[in-house]
């Protein structure tokens, strides 16, 4: 079934600014119109208490006030290109002016990023639980920004920062016995394929399960995210883990990807903290059964407290 | 039962009008013959103060519970100036102070304050932990101080009116964290400290105890003589705490501190020990599984009180006017109906097991060092300790903005800020005298002196005390708190196990399954309660014409919580409990 569109605004259509009078005028009131949705994306953006967020989260939240079929007019799982140029978003957003856009973050900074100044000697003495690992150098910064690290006591790491790892925060992972690390993707292959990379990089520290957090396909179709298409790379294609539906693989296939900075920022921030705070839950599984009986002596029984 | 108030003023009839303003009624007990100055019992206030009285030529009224008499007495003895036998703990105190000064008062372990009459000046000494409380105020030339809030708040000299910067702290904390009270213009003592207050106007401050760092980092010895001391020290602190020929009650969540010290009281009192939980109704989340298995194990008598909604919704004004500051947590009629059952039952001494998280290193820990591992300067989620120590609280302290009325707003504009409270603890000077070096330390410091001394202890004192009972603290015990700070932090947090030399000082008395079992915290079930039998209560007096006119809260606001909307995570419940708690003890003070 394909959703109805209302009429809108084709913001990527916009005619030459320095055409006659009339387009002058049409130019004039789309542009009034795309601010106006800005400031409607900025709002809703912002929702629930606050929240602040990234630039490219306001283009896609712009993309679903001037297009509600995003997420309003249909429940059938799909996908569709962004309906707003980028282009135009950001001249919209430059007129308007950044600053004074209320929840929007800055632009992280070129330059590193300055040293940590705590001096206590003992913070990575004790165990850490779980940490996160975001594709997305700028959703890391908005998840920091909206205190995620704090409220699930998990650090929030971007791959570039985070891979290699400090050997502290390894430590300090193993310590914990039975910690998560989670990793924050886009779809994409190369996102999706972003958690081998991390447990390769982690290297065998015994306890610590490296988890896709990320969006696959399937995600971003029920959750009619706004997708774009790129370049397909074959080698990226074949290393695309066999857990995808043939459906996924051949939508990846096509050159479609979709953005974590595509989810809703409350969406976003929701699910993070719901996935990362609860207690890590053992699943049994014929591996786990198999480890188990690696480390119990033939015909020697099983400690009744599960400790052996 | 009873609690006590004195003046001091520039003239002796000036004193006598402010005892009496503040509700004392004149010939009923002693009376004192110190020159301008005045001290009573405020009868029918439950409390155990005691006197006026006289000893070493001082004159002292005060609240006082010691567990080491026996050592005072040594003390005097050795000083010189020996303690007639018998003689009451407060007096005993008085002794101390009178003969050895701070340090006196530093030996003595125990629940108390005293207000002395000491030459020209008033000297108010409290606790080392802050199990008991006494507030001060000055008005018309005169110094007074009681440990009622109430009886302050009827000394017409004074005047007071709500203190707006006391409201930000309490929506912040959930209880004020500081010397601050909800009245203008009264204080509250420190723990730990001795106050004097001169005829002039000025106050001088004396620490006697303050818990200090003893760590040497670089000589990490194994844990074993860390747990064995430890498990001496809590059979002493038990030991010292029950009462001698009576029966002691405990109060017994399940977790591992109340069952410690169930466990202890079990193995060390010759009398029956009884054993009380709370059950909110069936089919909501509980812990009596915990605390039966404990209570089987430990072999007492166990007792649960159910506690429905209806009963909270009954009782909540009540508890909420017992606290002379606001507790914010949900669990104050709970606490009121365990202290009723256990003065039912005929005991006058009730154990807990509060202190095991600010000593020994309970959960949020973790929270604040991953911050401190987040630290960028200037990035936009860059916060202060202090500050992100606030946030990490989940109270009301980010939604003050919109919580707030805009004159609300206005009046807090020129007031101090809450960080104060925290900031000694969390970001020390290099020559603070509060400096600790370990970032664990530093939580668990500020977290015994705000949280421990400004709510736990306060909530169990007043609760306990309305129903002529009295609430011990083991955990809090001034020996055990110092042995804590001279344990490597890692030996409290190990790995990601909280209050690990805790548990394993007493792994030898409790099952595994409740030693080992992860922290669970007593779920109460606020939202239940808000949208069912608290419902109407609840859009009624924060809705009403009195919170309206108070001018406090934004009525869209509450509305928007109490439709359960409005916050990121459904934290809607525990937000309107603290206004909730607060419209209700501002209403039970006419303010």
């Amino acid at each position: 079934m394909t959703p109805r569109r209302p009429p809108l605004i084709r913001a990527h259509a916009l005619p030459d600014p320095s055409g006659g009078p009339g387009p002058r005028l049409l130019v004039r009131a789309l542009d009034a119109a795309l601010r106006a949705a800005i400031d409607t994306a900025a709002a809703r953006a912002a929702e629930p208490g606050g929240l602040r967020f990234t630039e490219r989260q306001l283009y896609f939240e712009t993309c679903r006030v001037l297009d509600p079929a995003l997420t309003v007019l249909s429940r059938v799982p799909r996908t569709a290109r962004p309906y707003l140029r980028l282009s135009s978003f950001t001249r919209a957003l430059d007129a308007r002016g950044r600053d004074t856009v209320p929840g929007l973050l800055p632009s992280p900074p070129g330059a590193a990023p300055a040293p940590a100044r705590t001096s206590e000697p003992d913070l990575h003495d004790y165990g850490l639980p779980r940490l996160l690992v975001c594709q997305d150098h700028a959703i890391a910064r908005m998840l920091l920004a909206n205190h995620v690290h704090l409220e699930a006591a998990c650090p929030v790491l971007t791959v570039a920062d985070a891979l290699p790892f400090d050997p502290r925060l390894t430590t300090a992972l193993e310590r914990a016995d039975g910690a998560t690390v989670y990793v924050l993707h886009d779809a994409s292959p190369r996102g999706i394929a972003l958690r081998g990379r991390v447990r390769a990089s982690l290297g065998p520290v015994p306890g610590v399960r490296v988890s896709s957090l990320g969006l696959v396909p399937r995600h971003a179709q029920a959750m009619r995210l706004p997708a774009g298409r790129g370049p397909v790379r074959r080698e990226e294609l074949a290393a695309l883990p066999g857990t995808l539906r043939p459906q996924e693989t051949a939508w990846l296939a096509q050159g479609r990807f979709a953005e974590v900075a595509a989810v809703p920022p409350g969406w976003l921030v929701r699910g993070v903290l719901r996935l990362t705070r609860g207690p890590r839950v053992t699943r049994a599984s014929v591996w786990t059964g198999l480890r188990d009986l690696r480390t119990t002596g033939f015909l020697s029984w099983p400690d009744p407290t599960g400790r052996a | 039962m009873a609690r006590f108030c004195m003046s001091l003023a520039p003239t002796t009839d000036g004193a006598r009008a402010h005892v009496r303003a503040m509700g004392a009624i004149p010939g009923v007990g002693p009376e004192i013959t110190v020159p301008r100055a005045d001290a009573a019992l405020l009868r029918g206030e439950p409390g155990p103060a005691e006197g006026p009285f006289t000893a070493c030529g001082l004159t002292a009224t005060g609240e006082v519970t010691l567990h080491n008499a026996p050592a005072l007495r040594d003390a005097l003895e050795q000083h010189g100036t020996p303690a007639p036998a018998r003689c009451p703990d407060a007096e005993l105190l008085l002794r101390c102070w009178a003969s050895l000064g701070a340090e006196g008062v530093a030996l003595a372990e125990g629940m108390f304050v005293l207000a002395v009459l000491d030459g020209t000046d008033l000297v108010l000494i409290r606790d080392h932990v802050g199990a008991r409380t006494v507030f001060y105020a000055r008005a018309d030339g005169a110094w007074s101080a009681s440990t009622s809030l109430r009886a302050l708040r009827r000394w017409p000299a004074l005047g007071t009116s709500l203190n707006p910067a006391a409201v930000r702290s309490f929506l912040t904390f959930a209880y004020l964290p500081g010397e601050e009270t909800l009245l203008t213009g009264v204080r509250e003592v420190l723990p730990g400290r001795v106050l004097r207050l001169s005829p002039d106007g000025s106050v001088s401050e004396t620490v006697h105890w303050e818990p200090v760092e003893r760590l040497d980092r670089d000589a990490l010895d194994g844990p074993q003589d860390h747990v064995l001391g430890l498990r001496a020290l809590l059979e002493d602190a038990v030991a010292c705490r029950l009462p001698e020929a009576d029966p002691v009650a405990v109060l017994l969540s399940g977790g591992i501190d109340s069952s410690l010290v169930t466990a202890l009281a079990a193995k060390l009192h010759s009398r029956p020990v009884r054993t009380y939980s709370i059950s909110f109704g069936d089919g909501l989340p509980n812990e009596l599984g915990y605390s039966g298995l404990v209570a089987a194990h430990c072999g007492t008598r166990h007792r649960v009180l159910n506690v429905s909604g209806a009963t909270v919704a009954a009782r909540l004004a009540e508890a909420a006017a017992l606290l002379d500051s606001p507790v914010g947590d949900p669990l104050t009629v709970p606490n009121l109906l365990l202290a009723e059952a256990v003065a039912d039952e005929g005991a006058s001494v009730v154990l807990n097991g509060e202190g095991g998280d600010p000593v020994f290193g309970g959960p949020k820990n973790l929270p604040m060092l991953v911050q401190e591992m987040q630290r960028e300067s200037g990035a936009p989620w860059d916060e202060d300790r202090a500050t992100a120590y606030l946030r990490s609280y989940r109270k009301c302290w980010t939604d003050l903005p919109v919580l707030l009325t805009p004159q609300a707003l206005d009046a807090l504009a020129g007031a101090p800020r809450p960080q104060r409270f925290v900031e000694p603890y969390l970001l020390p000077g290099p020559d603070s005298p509060y400096r600790m070096s370990s970032l664990l330390n530093q939580l668990l410091h500020c977290n015994l002196r705000t949280k421990g001394a400004h709510h736990i202890l306060t909530k169990v004192e007043r609760l306990t005390s309305s129903q002529g009972v009295e609430g011990r603290a083991p955990l809090f015990d001034r020996r055990v708190v110092d042995h804590a700070f001279a344990t490597p932090p890692v030996y409290k947090l190990r790995g990601t196990v909280e209050k690990w030399v805790l548990k394993e000082a007493v792994r030898d008395l409790l099952p595994g399954t409740v030693v080992d079992r992860p922290k669970s915290g007593m779920r109460v079930p606020v939202q239940q309660w808000l949208t069912g039998p608290l419902r109407d209560l609840g859009n009624d007096l924060l809705l009403g014409r009195g919170a309206r006119e108070r001018g406090l809260f934004r009525q869209d606001t509450i509305r928007t919580w109490l439709k359960g909307e409005g916050t990121l995570l459904p934290r809607q419940g525990g937000k309107l409990w603290l206004v909730l708690t607060l419209e209700l003890w501002l209403r039970s003070y006419d303010l």
